[in-house]
């Protein structure tokens, strides 16, 4: 196959045994890679008895046939498992060069079962595969654990690795590549470090070839042009170019998006103060990149003075500025920049541990809780940080997200848990913008914004709505009425599933929005050969295939509409004050025309007959054995 | 080209971002497949802030040259060329390189190095923030 590494590596951590199996050309043909191949995977192995810290859990890290080539960007590769947060799917992504790597090593992904007896290292050079002793690494942070590790490996080598938070079984806590890169959410950390697992190293050698060489190296010019001039050249590189995603800041401030004291409001009074201006003329020094990628949004930041002096990591972006910034009511940047680096040293989330303390900031100014946490108390912010990674005082109940921390605080604590099915949301609102509410209440992973978010309707691409949609348009664009949304985010939901198993980047596809099912007509033939995807229709099969296989997935778990919802704040709540002000989510209109277009029973399940003219026979047939179909 | 100069591939670390858009373009243009270990220019990186494309520097007294038991390697036109065909692929010149410039590919089996593209350099195109040139220098 070409584009394709060719094999799957299985590591058993309980038994130490390794196998290599040809990679499936059927599963290649029908999922692509990526999210894809894991929706089979987890589908296959991870039964709703399967506790996600557990040996029968699955941790698999996958690419896809775009990682490694010539085509920009090619440095991604996600990791998924049964979440320990909310204990159903997850998939958690991330850039960089480690992606690749596996790939030059031989391996299109690596499924990781068992549990290591004492704490272990995978590495892995070409076609030698070592369980490793980590003793030494145990404990390490995740830039000390890299280095430890390169320096037996050489430099030419790549590392996954989790943290001390990892360890403590945060069930937030992330896996950290190369060096500064997140699988951020969901707790994929948590289940590496259940598993006994503090890294994965690896060194290929191996060389990839795609089906048209030639016709892929034009795309690639194509692309390059793309990113750097044209329509949108301007916005990859003026804008995520020279500021990361934190230019983000201004444009949500500017619709009332921005989440501001827990999510209660979307409007941030010292938004200037922790704004991309901000951060770039005190705390940018060098920008950095992800493999062969040609937007290229990475930045180091370091902080040169003050309390934090010397705090150095890549970011923040966005969602981290937002999670400890205006969410917190705390306009000390300096702070942010630290406590970024700290949630990449300890392997965190980011969004679920600034959750978690503005959640524990309200509980304060509630009466909740007797510990002094107050808004905007950045001293507290980053001790709360520590507390968490450590599982100390307050921080071992925080340590288990936000929902679960209700469930002890008590009262009426789960109001200000602002999740969905355990997730911590991430810097959406869906009252100032309609379709993330609705992308927001039906991701499968939880509040998570990376499955179906619209950037179309949120920054008013009004072309690419008209070209997209002609016979919505208006709708679509109306970041503020629930009409047209169902069938938005849907479609978003679809593309991603592409762009998720390719695996090619969110930048590019969700904003700005370059990529869209067309392109992957010739792009997937140029890598694979596989002719059937000149067809667009072919392209959305792939997509809807992988977006009905996850949502059984959950449905098999007993996810259905009662779990497809909204925190009370977007729902009753109306948003206090800026453009949206008095804004609420009406949720049920959006879920049922979602439904519609998702090919779901309006509970949510998939229907069998969706799932059948998605070629997933055998899931249709386990749903309905298991009487899982509409309700009556 | 001459005794007192020629052409290389200089990069300018402070516009460089270790993207390795040029690795894969070279191996790209080269072997007709992508691959690090098979490219003639690498990355290097020192953490975090300190990046820059390396490649071979043409040197008026190459020490591979020198350490090629079989003299596979010689200077032509400024630049230092390995004949492929007299190359058996021991190392030898990989192990003097002060450039790690050189690399024996696990594709073709000897040892492979800049050579310009004929003059058209594949990683330069590659390079979106033209970090890369390919210039005269005086040796």
């Amino acid at each position: 196959m070409k584009a394709y590494a060719g094999q799957l590596l299985y590591i058993n951590l309980t038994t130490g045994g390794i196998q290599k199996v040809p990679y499936p050309e059927k599963w290649a043909r029908r999922y692509l890679g990526g999210t894809g191949l894991c929706a089979r995977l987890l589908w296959d192995s991870v039964k709703p008895e399967t506790k996600p810290l557990s040996e029968e859990n699955l941790l698999i890290f996958a690419t896809g046939p775009l990682n490694g080539v010539g085509f920009p960007p090619s440095g991604r590769y996600v990791v998924a498992a049964k979440s320990p947060l909310t204990g159903i799917w997850a998939e958690s992504h991330a850039g960089g060069f480690f992606g690749p790597e596996l790939k030059y090593a031989g391996y299109d992904a690596v499924i990781i079962t068992g549990r290591a007896e004492k704490p272990s290292w995978i590495y892995i050079h070409d076609d030698s595969v070592a369980i490793l002793d980590a003793s030494s690494l145990w404990g390490l942070d995740t830039v000390q654990t890299s280095e430890c590790i390169l320096a037996e490996t050489g430099r030419a080598a790549r590392v996954a690795c989790i943290g001390p938070a990892g360890e403590t079984l945060v069930k937030y806590a992330c896996i950290i590549g190369d060096r500064y890169r997140a699988a951020g959410r969901a707790g994929m950390g948590a289940v590496m470090g259940w598993k006994n697992l503090k890294a994965i190293g690896v060194r290929g050698t191996g060389a990839l070839e795609v089906a048209d060489f030639d016709g892929l190296r034009e795309l690639a010019e194509d692309a390059q042009q793309r990113y750097t001039t044209g329509r949108w050249g301007r916005a990859c590189q003026e804008s995520l170019g020279e500021f990361g995603t934190t230019g983000l800041i201004e444009a949500e401030q500017k619709i009332g998006r921005l989440p501001t004291k827990n999510h209660w409001s979307g409007v941030y009074a010292d938004a200037k103060m922790i704004g991309s201006e901000a951060i770039r003329k005190g705390y940018r020094k060098k920008r950095r990149s992800c493999m062969g990628c040609n937007i290229q949004c990475k930045y180091v930041s370091m902080v040169n003075e003050g309390k934090f002096a010397g705090s150095l990591s890549e970011g923040p972006e966005y969602e981290t500025v937002m999670a400890f910034g205006s969410n917190c009511l705390n306009h000390d940047l300096s702070s942010i920049i630290h406590a970024n680096m700290l949630c990449n040293l300890y392997g965190m989330d980011t969004i679920s541990t600034g959750k978690c303390i503005s959640f524990a900031m309200e509980c304060r100014e509630n009466g909740l809780i007797d510990e002094d946490i107050r808004w905007g108390d950045s001293s507290k912010i980053v001790q709360l940080i520590h507390q968490i990674a450590k599982r100390e005082g307050i921080g071992d109940i925080l340590a288990e997200g936000a929902r679960e921390a209700a469930r002890q605080v008590g009262g009426n604590a789960a109001d200000y848990a602002i999740h969905v099915k355990g997730m911590e949301l991430s810097g959406q609102d869906g009252r100032p913008h309609k379709s993330a509410g609705l992308t927001h209440a039906i991701s499968v992973r939880g509040a998570d914004h990376l499955r179906s978010l619209s950037s179309l309707d949120e920054l008013g691409y009004v072309d690419v709505v008209k070209e997209r949609y002609p016979d919505c348009a208006q709708e679509v664009l109306s970041l503020r009425t629930e009409k047209g949304k169902g069938r938005l985010v849907c479609d978003m939901e679809d593309l991603y599933a592409v762009v998720d198993s390719l695996l090619i980047c969110k930048y590019g596809t969700m904003w700005p929005p370059i990529y869209y099912f067309d392109d992957f007509t010739k792009i997937i033939p140029a890598l694979t050969g596989f002719s059937e995807f000149a067809e667009v229709s072919c392209v959305r099969e792939l997509a809807r295939r992988i977006c009905l296989l996850r949502r059984a997935f959950n449905a098999r778990e007993g996810i259905t509409r009662k779990d497809d919802q909204l925190p009370k704040r977007d729902l009753k709540e109306p948003m206090p004050e800026g453009p949206a002000k008095g804004q609420v989510v009406h949720l049920d209109t959006m879920l049922d025309e979602f439904y519609g277009f998702r090919g779901c029973h309006s509970n949510g399940v998939p229907k069998s007959e969706e799932l059948r003219k998605a070629g997933l026979e055998d899931v249709a047939a386990e749903l309905e054995k298991l009487g899982m179909g509409p309700d009556d | 080209m001459n005794e007192e100069s020629r052409s290389i591939i200089v990069c300018e670390s402070d516009r460089c971002t270790g993207c390795e858009c040029c690795v894969l373009a070279c191996s790209g243009a080269h072997f007709r497949a992508f691959s690090p270990a098979n490219s003639r220019i690498r990355v290097e990186v020192k953490e975090p802030m300190d990046v820059k494309a390396v490649t071979c520097r043409q040197c008026k007294n190459p020490a591979c040259l020198e350490a090629c038991p079989v003299g596979a390697i010689y200077r032509k036109d400024g630049l230092v060329v390995v004949e492929a065909d007299a190359c058996t692929g021991c190392g030898a010149c990989v192990d003097q390189c002060p450039f790690e410039a050189i690399v024996i590919s696990s594709i073709s089996g000897k040892a492979i190095k800049c050579d310009l593209c004929g003059g058209e350099p594949e990683c330069v195109k590659a390079c979106i923030h033209h970090a890369l040139a390919m210039k005269e220098v005086r040796f």
